[in-house]
């Protein structure tokens, strides 16, 4: 089996992307370890035998690249740009990090403790905390809920031999995927990624991930608590079906048309008719496994519980009324439209590729967009509504300064919700 | 009419009877189009007291027409699919929508129609300044880089308009009456203080006829200039502190630096690789990777109409103190004045120009932007190919020479946070 290559020609561009993708990520990391993963490929990130990683930060610059890590829940990639000229040497180097890197004990000891800095660094974001609660507690504290970058204890346990381990497990040609975009030709493109790869072994041992469990039922909020908030960030919501199972088309267009556009009912109720918030979103996230439906919204600290309360009775309408013929034919308009910014550049049409192959989302999940879109009738829509929106199975986590805020969430949820405080600096997060 | 080249493409820039210029890039190639309507007005024109109208108009842009009801000018675009926003900056307004090529005539009509045709009312105006109250609070009064963004040229600029926020003052953003608004698009939101923007696979001239068409009946007006205030020079370095609920500390510093059109401004910006750039560049290593100070550092001259600021922003790691950072800095400042760069970190800098450069015209979008914004900030379209040059013909003495010039302590504003109160 060799691995498998991907080309998306871009003539006249005058930079090339180069991509080294996983079929392994974040969510397969071993329990009491998050973080392993995006930890080993930060540490491949640190150069080879002949090459220290200052020496490999230089060489990138001076080629006109750069070069970065990433950990996804389902897959990892190594992925860099380079100016044209000089796609060679980067692709030998690029290549240099998967075959022979150096993972060298030193090495290993400063890219966690530049992650532990990181992790500790990112409860600045309001946001970013609300987003991570509500995944840990829709997930259940499960592999899916975890943060990619893991928590400072889990970082703390994780050994080099833990990331020499997963180094050997990602190399494999099955797990691979490479591909180019951009200004290089197919041929060109083979010759300098797949010629080298041919050593790598061919089966890995990586791990993947089954779909989470149902969520218990009822409302469970998490409040994070963080001083003098005069906003608070909210993430609401509950599972949604993954791309190729019943019900997924229906509730995408359902969702762009309750709250994936700024003239959609969501934002024109919070936003426009309120001021509540800056904005309100509704969103369906398109993974390997079943994965949330969330809605995202930042109202002042002061309009907190009514804005909850609002949010939450839109659900209920939802479900039970579905969207209107109106907006069912404007969403279908609207992603139809929209369609074209996935596959603007030669980057994004690689990207697409990418996700079908390494997500398991169906062949024509893109391709086939616009007819599965057309194809969902009012009925149909209403149908995943009814069967996917739970206004009383929430999950719900707010950032907020408890002491002046937890009163409100629980008035707005009420009927036997269940209301958690952690503070925002809570590694658990 | 003047034709301009642009990487592979030339554009077409004309200039109709009512002052409204016009930038058309056609390219056959591209999927989408991006229209970009730019507007010479951001909170540079502003006034004490009126900070952030620039901004809440941007906003009401949005809203009621003569000819469309709240709301309907987001639906018609969205309804088809086409990306849209818009952003307001110290010295320009600019409002975007990227979409098939089918829907220009659409767009261009909606984007003159709100262009000429708003219609500012008491209830529509109030909402959004509690929109706006809360974009603020998202941006700034629950952001620590935005808190601090907002101290650290309040301090540096006492005279200047710089020194207001963009977003505007709390104050200011709820005192706003309907009528500022209307004086405020009767006075800036004129043809003759317009451009637009057209990139996509389309026809110069039937492009031209239909802007003709959709705009070229606006009248132009008298445009005021904007407040003549010059900041005196800094003489001496100002200082604060500000504690914030956060887990680590920031050291903020921000030198007075010249405005974008200034010859001396694409040597800063190579020095500001040479220092910042990627991984390896020399701050990045001292303060970063090797001396493990700070986990992230992010900085560069400004690029404005007027003089700005060279910022260097260092988030440090837990237990790490400012002095420790601040003499990092100061070692590598002095470093750099002394000697200038070596040949390998010039060369590093040509090639990542070249890496941005391109990137940058990736897409409609970026090019209708790029396009816009120079177009705009310091009035010439042929400034980004030259800049181009100039930024790779940067040499090691005129990178020494704007750091000994500009980096120095007389001109420094020092901004440092330190983590406030425990959680509870």
């Amino acid at each position: 089996m060799s691995v498998r290559f991907f080309h998306e020609p871009g003539p006249g561009l005058g930079f090339v992307d180069l991509v080294l993708a996983f079929d392994a990520g974040a969510a397969s990391d071993p329990d009491g370890r998050e973080g392993l993963t995006l930890l080993t490929l930060r540490l491949m990130r640190c150069g080879t035998a002949r090459q220290t990683r200052a020496e490999l930060d230089a060489e990138v610059e001076r080629l006109g690249a750069h070069l970065e890590v990433g950990a996804g829940l389902h897959r990892v990639s190594i992925r860099g740009r380079v100016i044209r000229e000089n796609l060679e040497p980067f692709a030998r180097l690029l290549l240099g990090l998967l075959l022979e890197p150096a993972l060298r004990e030193d090495d290993f000891a400063q890219a966690r403790r530049l992650l532990l800095a990181e992790v500790t660094a990112k409860r600045d974001d309001d946001q970013d905390l609300a987003g991570r609660a509500f995944r840990r507690a829709l997930f259940g504290g499960g592999r899916l809920g975890r943060p990619s970058s893991g928590t400072v204890a889990s970082l703390r346990r994780i050994t080099r031999d833990d990331c020499v381990r997963r180094h050997r497990e990602l190399c494999a040609r099955d797990t691979l995927l490479a591909a180019a975009a951009g200004d290089v030709g197919e041929d060109e493109a083979r010759r300098l990624l797949l010629e080298p790869l041919a050593v790598l072994p061919e089966r890995s041992g990586a791990a993947r991930c089954d779909d989470p469990p149902a969520p218990p039922r009822g409302v469970r909020a998490v409040l994070i608590d963080k001083p003098e908030r005069t906003q608070a960030q909210i993430y609401l919501g509950h599972l949604g079906p993954k791309p190729g199972r019943e019900h997924h088309d229906g509730l995408l267009v359902s969702s762009v048309a309750f709250g994936g556009t700024f003239s959609g009912r969501l934002m024109q109720e919070v936003r426009a008719k309120r001021g509540w918030s800056y904005g309100a979103y509704s969103r369906l996230t398109r993974s390997r496994t079943d994965d949330s439906w969330h809605i995202w919204t930042f109202p002042a600290s002061k309009d907190l519980g009514p804005c909850l309360q609002l949010v939450r009775g839109m659900l209920r309408d939802l479900r039970r009324d579905g969207v209107t013929a109106e907006e069912l034919a404007f969403a279908q308009g609207y992603i139809i439209g929209s369609s074209v910014f996935l596959i603007d550049t030669p980057a994004d049409r690689l990207e697409r590729r990418i996700e079908v192959a390494m997500l398991d989302f169906p062949a024509d999940y893109y391709a086939g967009l616009r007819g599965r879109v057309e194809a969902v009738t009012l009925e149909r829509a209403h149908a995943a509504t009814s069967a996917c929106v739970h206004p009383d199975d929430l999950v719900v986590a707010v950032v907020c300064t408890a002491r002046d805020s937890a009163d409100d969430v629980r008035r707005a949820l009420a009927d036997g919700a269940v209301v958690e405080t952690v503070a925002f600096d809570d590694d658990a997060l | 009419m003047r034709r301009i080249p642009l990487g592979r493409h030339t554009v077409r820039l004309e200039t109709l009877d009512n002052g409204l210029e016009v930038l058309i890039l056609a390219d056959p190639d591209s999927p989408v189009t991006a229209f970009h309507t730019w507007f010479k007005v951001g909170s540079r024109h502003e006034r004490p007291g009126k900070t952030g109208l620039a901004h809440l108009f941007e906003h009401l842009m949005f809203g009621e027409t003569e000819h469309l009801a709240h709301g309907e000018f987001d639906r018609r675009i969205e309804a088809v699919g086409a990306s849209m926003n818009a952003a307001t900056w110290l010295d320009w307004t600019y409002y975007h929508e990227t979409f098939l090529p089918e829907h220009l005539p659409m767009i261009a009509e909606l984007e003159a129609e709100r262009m000429a045709r708003l219609r500012l009312e008491e209830e529509p105006v109030a909402r959004e300044k509690e929109v706006v109250a809360n974009e603020r609070r998202f941006r700034v009064e629950n952001s620590v880089e935005g808190a601090a963004s907002e101290r650290l040229w309040k301090e540096a600029f006492r005279v200047h308009p710089y020194g207001h926020p963009t977003i505007g003052w709390m104050g200011d953003i709820l005192g706003f009456t309907v009528e500022d608004c209307r004086a405020f698009y009767r006075t800036y939101y004129a043809p003759n203080n317009a451009a637009l923007v057209v990139v996509g696979p389309v026809d110069e001239e039937r492009t031209l006829a239909l802007l003709r068409r959709t705009h070229g009946w606006m009248k132009p007006q008298p445009i005021p200039p904007p407040p003549d205030a010059v900041e005196p020079p800094q003489e001496g370095e100002r200082a604060q502190r500000l504690p914030w609920p956060t887990p680590t500390r920031k050291t903020c510093l921000a030198w007075r630096s010249p405005e974008l059109a200034h010859p001396d401004h694409p040597a800063l910006v190579v020095l500001a690789q040479v220092l910042l750039g990627g991984r390896s560049g020399r701050l990045q290593r001292r303060l970063v990777h090797d001396g493990e100070i700070a986990t992230d550092l992010q900085g560069g001259p400004g690029s404005f109409h007027d003089p700005s600021l060279f910022e260097i922003w260092a988030d440090l790691r837990e237990g790490r103190t400012h002095e420790e950072a601040l003499a990092a800095i100061e070692a590598e400042l002095g470093r750099l004045a002394e000697a200038p760069p070596e040949p390998a970190e010039l060369e590093t800098a040509r090639h990542q120009v070249l890496l941005g450069f391109r990137s940058a015209l990736e897409t409609a979008a970026g090019r209708a932007d790029r396009l816009g914004f120079f177009h705009v900030t310091v009035g010439d379209v042929g400034a980004i190919e030259r800049r181009q040059r100039e930024l790779l013909a940067v040499g090691a003495e005129d990178v020494r020479a704007v750091a000994r010039r500009y980096l120095v302590p007389a001109t420094r504003n020092v901004l440092l946070v330190d983590p406030a109160e425990a959680p509870s």
